[in-house]
């Protein structure tokens, strides 16, 4: 069982610290995708938040058939719709398959919509990540590439790198905290600036 | 928060905790801010790897959605009920998925469309497939030959229609460049472009006597 069908096993068992974890995890991507439709960034978040709220009152009815990020991304382009609809704007002509959900900007009736200032800060990053990366000790970048680029599962990396599931999980946490602080730095002088 | 902790979360991001040390994450992000914020950086990092562009600064909008649903009641749908088929009694059939019935249905309409087009021209006189206005040109230029061909493997029938006369045809006199014309013509017909309902079937003319 994955993480998710856990999530949501135990957010309708009435764990609603569950639903949490499955927003901090989403609650990105799911503005992206509604950034796509309601260009207003303030105005994105509302509706990302009508979306999760929908999605909570409706989860006892998710059997699980389908991931659960394709059933939250469904009900975000919905709301996003029944938004513009509700204030008389039209919706994007193209639909985006949900299968595209998770390339939603290489989606080009959607990349329109982002601006010079957030493709600069999203090139920003990428760059400081891979930097970061190429900065890392060979293992270290081998397990973190692996995993992201790769997609590969932690038992899958051990069996490739040959080495037990602990020790792939501390070499990713590694990568993961010299990118994060990577990131930190970009997103302080963001801040500042 | 510890580096274990954070290990965790790490962990939390690729999917890959289970049972109590899903537990233990999940009560860490409900109840540390710090590690909040470490789980949502991890994750951008993630994301953007995956290629997903952050469009632009976003906050963390979990406290305001945490909020809203307080008052929304608590499910209590267990994960066997919420699971749970009603099982019935069932005979093994052989079950295709749906991209195969919508492809048969479609051939089958497509087929009797087809069917009833050839029936239909076949039963009508000659001249009814022509269109009203050309009628009276027909009854002042010469009959040519048409040829209906099956793929080159049936007999072929020989119909007379007319065709309606227009500017740009060649003009045929002489009976041994038009004998050879029709030979070419039946033996280049599967060059000729399909359509959906004749797709066995090419109607072949040429204007003669013009």
């Amino acid at each position: 069982m994955s993480v998710d069908q856990e999530l949501v096993q135990r957010v309708q068992a009435g764990d609603k610290s569950a639903f949490d974890v499955l927003i901090m995890k989403y609650q990105q991507r799911i503005i992206n995708v509604i950034t796509g439709f309601v260009h207003d960034p303030i105005e994105a978040q509302d509706v990302a938040q009508e979306a999760f709220i929908k999605a909570y009152r409706a989860i006892p009815n998710f059997r699980g058939d389908s991931a659960f990020y394709t059933w939250l991304y469904r009900i975000a382009i919905n709301t996003s719709k029944n938004h513009l609809t509700a204030r008389a704007r039209r919706p994007p002509a193209m639909d985006v398959d949900a299968t595209e959900a998770t390339n939603i900007f290489d989606a080009p009736e959607l990349k329109e919509f982002e601006t010079p200032e957030s493709n600069l800060v999203s090139d920003e990053l990428e760059q400081a990540i891979h930097q970061a990366i190429d900065a890392l000790q060979e293992d270290t970048a081998t397990a973190i590439k692996l995993r992201e680029f790769e997609g590969m599962s932690y038992e899958e990396i051990s069996e490739a790198m040959e080495c037990p599931i602990g020790t792939v999980r501390s070499r990713i946490f590694r990568a993961r905290e010299a990118i994060e602080q990577k990131i930190q730095t970009i997103m302080g002088e963001g801040e500042q600036q | 928060m510890t580096a274990n902790d954070e290990e965790l979360l790490s962990a939390l991001v690729d999917g890959e905790l289970q049972g109590e040390a899903l537990d233990r994450a999940i009560a860490l992000l409900s109840t540390d801010q710090t590690a909040r914020e470490r789980f949502q950086r991890y994750q951008l990092a993630s994301n953007v790897l995956h290629g997903q562009a952050i469009g632009h600064q976003q906050g963390d909008i979990t406290q305001q959605i945490s909020a809203a649903i307080a008052d929304e009641p608590v499910h209590s749908v267990t994960p066997v009920q919420a699971k749970a088929v009603p099982e019935t009694p069932t005979a093994d059939v052989l079950t295709f998925p749906e991209r195969f019935w919508k492809q048969t249905v479609g051939l089958a309409v497509a087929a009797s469309f087809g069917a009833l087009a050839v029936v239909g021209t076949m039963t009508q006189p000659d001249y009814a497939v022509m269109p009203a206005a050309s009628m009276a040109a027909v009854e002042a230029i010469p009959v040519p030959n048409v040829v209906v061909a099956q793929q080159q493997v049936a007999p072929v029938p020989v119909v007379t229609v007319a065709v309606q006369e227009s500017g740009n045809r060649w003009t045929v006199t002489e009976q041994a460049i038009e004998d050879r014309l029709n030979v070419y013509l039946v033996d280049h017909n599967e060059y000729a472009g399909a359509s959906d309902i004749f797709s066995n079937a090419r109607v072949i003319a040429y204007e003669s006597g013009r």
